[in-house]
């Protein structure tokens, strides 16, 4: 058992050796799909708990897909950090020319129904900015915490929040969607 | 952060929410098809080497901040001539100084050579990746010009970028002092400065 944590209640603890034990399993074969390497993927998956216990309050239910999906976001930005980093590749990637006139999001959107045409267009997003995406629409966070999660600031947040739903936007039109 | 309440922050809402929803139980399916069970030895134990070090920090972050702040006192008064290797030419007009830029740096990022063009001081700072940003700081009335440009807020500034494949574009004004800052790679360098800065 992981004793050497520090709880402030046993509900905390037991709650957190309960996730623990339940996917510790998932988290370390989607860390190695990415990784590859499966004494990496331990490290992303170790990394992801620490994460995962500083923001324990987050969690709701522990058996909840939407809890699951919330570990998986957050063990993917691991794996993909410390494959980046034996890349030697900055986790800020910039691909597009930002240059294009900002959008006005209130005059775009919006359908009142979500399809599931729509979701695959959410799964083409790029990671790092699905992630942030996901966990601030989806989980509710602040950029603050998003930035404490992912360990990048607060403004890159806002950019990657920013550039995620501009691409939303193209690509849901693109499939006429919007 | 500010997050109104429109339409489409309610659609987005509801898209991410969907997405989890659907991604969460094609998990769970997942998750009940591997075998949950057994022990993992090693991962506990990278893990509670990882725990150890984020402990310690957790008790440096305290406890060394007391120490360093006396620290720095002592030293700031000590030194208060700063010694440093760049080249700096004497100019009057300098609106931000050196000693300011400098000590306003992310760690690791240094100020390597100041120039001074008209009423423009030019700081060339290295990165931590050992990149050059160069920034320029000039008193101007004029409103600054952002047309093109991407808008966002850096500790409740707004600033305005651009990205282009040759170079990365920061600016903002604050005070009737426009402050512009390129880099040949990512806008995350620009970024981390201005953040300290403004």
């Amino acid at each position: 058992m992981l004793i050497f944590l520090t709880f402030s209640t046993e509900f905390e603890k037991s709650k957190f050796e309960y996730i623990y034990d339940k996917y510790k399993k998932l988290l370390l074969y989607k860390a190695n799909a990415i990784l590859n390497n499966y004494s990496l993927a331990e490290d992303a998956v170790s990394e992801a708990f620490i994460r995962i216990y500083k923001n324990l309050h987050k969690i709701e239910d522990p058996d909840s897909g939407r809890t699951a999906a919330f570990l998986v976001v957050i063990v993917r930005n691991a794996a993909i950090n410390i494959l980046n980093e034996n890349k030697n590749i900055s986790a800020y990637d910039i691909e597009e020319n930002d240059a294009e006139s900002s959008f006005d999001l209130e005059e775009s959107v919006i359908s009142e129904n979500i399809t599931d045409g729509m979701l695959e267009v959410v799964d083409k997003l790029k990671d790092e900015l699905k992630t942030c995406f996901l966990l601030m629409y989806a989980y509710d966070l602040s950029y603050k915490e998003i930035g404490k999660i992912l360990n990048i600031s607060e403004s890159n947040v806002a950019v990657r929040i920013h550039r995620a739903k501009k691409k939303l936007i193209e690509l849901l039109r693109e499939e006429n969607f919007i | 952060m500010k997050r109104d309440d429109n339409k489409s922050n309610l659609f987005f809402k509801k898209l991410a929410s969907a997405y989890t929803e659907k991604v969460g139980e094609e998990l769970k399916k997942e998750l009940d098809s591997l075998n949950s069970s057994g022990n993992s030895p090693s991962l506990d134990a990278k893990l509670k080497s990882r725990l150890k070090k984020s402990k310690i920090k957790k008790w440096s972050s305290w406890m060394l901040p007391v120490s360093a702040c006396f620290i720095i006192f002592i030293v700031y008064f000590a030194l208060k001539q700063p010694t440093y290797d760049t080249n700096i030419s004497e100019s009057p007009s300098t609106v931000l100084n050196y000693e300011f830029v400098a000590a306003k740096l992310p760690e690791n990022y240094t100020v390597v050579k100041v120039d001074y063009d008209y009423q423009k001081t030019i700081y060339y700072i290295s990165t931590s990746k050992e990149n050059e940003v160069v920034l320029t700081v000039e008193e101007s009335e004029e409103d600054m010009p952002t047309e093109g440009l991407n808008k966002i807020q850096i500790n409740d500034t707004d600033a305005y970028t651009m990205v282009k494949d040759e170079y990365s574009l920061l600016k903002y004004k604050k005070d009737n002092v426009l402050y512009t800052l390129t880099s040949q790679y990512d806008l995350e360098d620009l970024i981390r400065i201005s953040e300290k800065l403004i």
